[in-house]
């Protein structure tokens, strides 16, 4: 069975980006859009991997990450983070987390980021 | 700056403090002349003899003229210290504690002289006042400098990584031919993106130069709303929103097009993007007694009454507004109530939170 991965980013453009390219790759992919519906998503749909934006409209993805922690919401899923911010600040505030790792989009290819979803999922 | 006329000026304190000390010298030159003794008094001068001090023998004019010396010194400084000396340390001390501050904290100057230490005083006090003043304004403007790069930095981050995708994408051999075309979009959707954010910091940067310049010119302003609606088509069918333009023939008015239609396309697209889905945006043009009024009204999340006082400032916003769409510069309401001042006009708000805002604003008809 195809593993499955959660896209929770905000924006649309990326999403599909991201989307269409994990699809090519074999991988079951679904996208959320705010930390609201990723959190009922990964409740729901109980997925491999999360790559996970941090700057989404409602609850940002350290709220979702916050949210997973307290409540021990699917604890084995591997969770990246692909965001836009790159201050030393929020990668240790997400490392705190236990994310497995943490992508500037803008310094990330999509090559870049299958290749790194293949690493992780082929590890577990 | 003029010189001020000094009430108690230090060269009158000088004189006043010479003639306090030479009163003792001035007693003895008289005791020793002869000028009292229609007093009955006879002169000093011929009292020659000795007087005794311990064992010592000395002449008595030795321990007049001595005594007369210490005592000129003692009411020479005690004047001294009454007239200028205790106000000079008092500055002097106030200027260290000035400097401890670093001069961004002036402390309270206390009382000073009516004579030049006084006025220097006055004049440092005024001088550190100025400079902690400007030090704490340009402070902030450095700081608000870099918040802008920040954003403006962040702003542009995320078409950039668009076009880096995109790149990806084709350049991966297993992409369709659809698959392409529609990268080719997403390149044009970015890049218009990257466009908007570099017009709106060149702008803001250009109006804190003071070098953003108007070209007004009469103008129809149905084609250039009509161009704003077809161009936020993309994003009111996204958000779901019912985009609609009202008006009634031909609207002249005198108006600069291309920052107008900036203006607008900020208002319009704030409209579309803090409107829940399936709701409605509406522009409308009504000309009346030589003027315009362009009003947009949504069916939006609304603004509070705290925050329609803060929502032009450079920079800020909204609490919901934030929330809805984190990334957003705070630049564009700014920039619309920049560009419709120019105008001649302001922007005016009608608003019910939850329920929706009308955004209004005049232009002139003709010149």
């Amino acid at each position: 069975m195809a593993k499955r991965i959660l896209v929770g980013e905000d924006d649309s453009l990326l999403s599909s980006m991201i989307v269409r390219r994990l699809d090519a790759e074999g991988y079951d992919t679904e996208a959320t859009y705010d930390g609201e519906q990723t959190i009922k998503k990964i409740r729901d749909w109980k997925p491999d991997l999360l790559l996970l934006d941090i700057l989404m409209p409602g609850k940002s993805g350290y709220d979702v990450l916050e949210v997973m922690r307290a409540e021990g919401i699917h604890a084995s899923m591997h969770v990246i983070i692909l965001s836009n911010l790159s201050a030393k600040e929020d990668i240790a505030r997400a490392q705190k987390y236990g994310v497995t790792d943490f992508l500037v989009k803008a310094r990330t290819t999509l090559a870049e980021v299958a290749e790194k979803v293949k690493s992780v999922l082929s590890a577990s | 700056m003029k010189s001020r006329l000094l009430f108690f000026p230090l060269w009158l304190k000088l004189v006043v403090v010479i003639v306090v000390a030479a009163l003792p010298l001035a007693a003895l030159t008289l005791l020793l002349s002869d000028v009292w003794s229609f007093l009955g008094v006879s002169g000093l001068f011929v009292r020659t003899d000795l007087t005794h001090i311990g064992q010592y023998e000395v002449p008595l004019v030795y321990v007049a003229g001595g005594s007369a010396l210490l005592l000129a010194l003692l009411l020479g400084l005690i004047a001294s210290e009454a007239l200028f000396l205790t106000s000079a340390r008092r500055t002097l001390r106030w200027l260290l504690e000035l400097r401890r501050g670093e001069f961004k904290v002036v402390p309270p100057l206390g009382r000073t002289g009516a004579d030049e230490i006084g006025e220097i005083g006055r004049q440092v006090a005024f001088a550190a006042l100025t400079f902690s003043r400007q030090k704490e304004q340009s402070d902030a403007s450095i700081e608000q400098r870099s918040l802008f790069l920040m954003t403006a930095a962040h702003q542009l981050r995320t078409p950039l990584t668009g076009l880096l995708w995109t790149i990806d994408t084709l350049q991966n051999a297993a992409t369709s031919e659809a698959e392409r075309a529609r990268s080719l979009l997403a390149v044009g959707e970015s890049v218009r993106r990257m466009r908007l954010v570099i017009e709106h910091i060149l702008a803001s940067a250009s109006i804190e130069e003071g070098k953003y310049g108007y070209v007004f010119e009469q103008a129809d302003m149905v084609p250039v709303i009509e161009e704003l609606v077809s161009e936020l088509k993309p994003l009111s069918e996204h958000h779901q929103i019912d985009l609609a333009f009202l008006h009634e023939g031909s609207v002249p008015a005198h108006i600069d097009k291309e920052r107008i239609s900036l203006a607008l396309f900020d208002l319009m697209s704030n409209a579309i993007q803090y409107t829940p889905a399936r709701g409605h945006v509406r522009v409308s043009l009504n000309a009346a007694g030589g003027r315009v009024e362009v009003a947009i009204e949504d069916t939006g999340i609304g603004i509070s009454e705290d925050e329609r006082a803060l929502l032009f400032n450079k920079f800020y916003r909204g609490e919901r507004a934030r929330h809805m769409h984190p990334d957003g510069s705070g630049l564009g309401l700014y920039l619309a109530r920049t560009i419709i001042q120019k105008h001649g006009s302001d922007i005016a708000i009608q608003s019910a939170e939850g329920k929706g805002t009308r955004i209004s604003f005049f232009l002139k008809s003709k010149r």
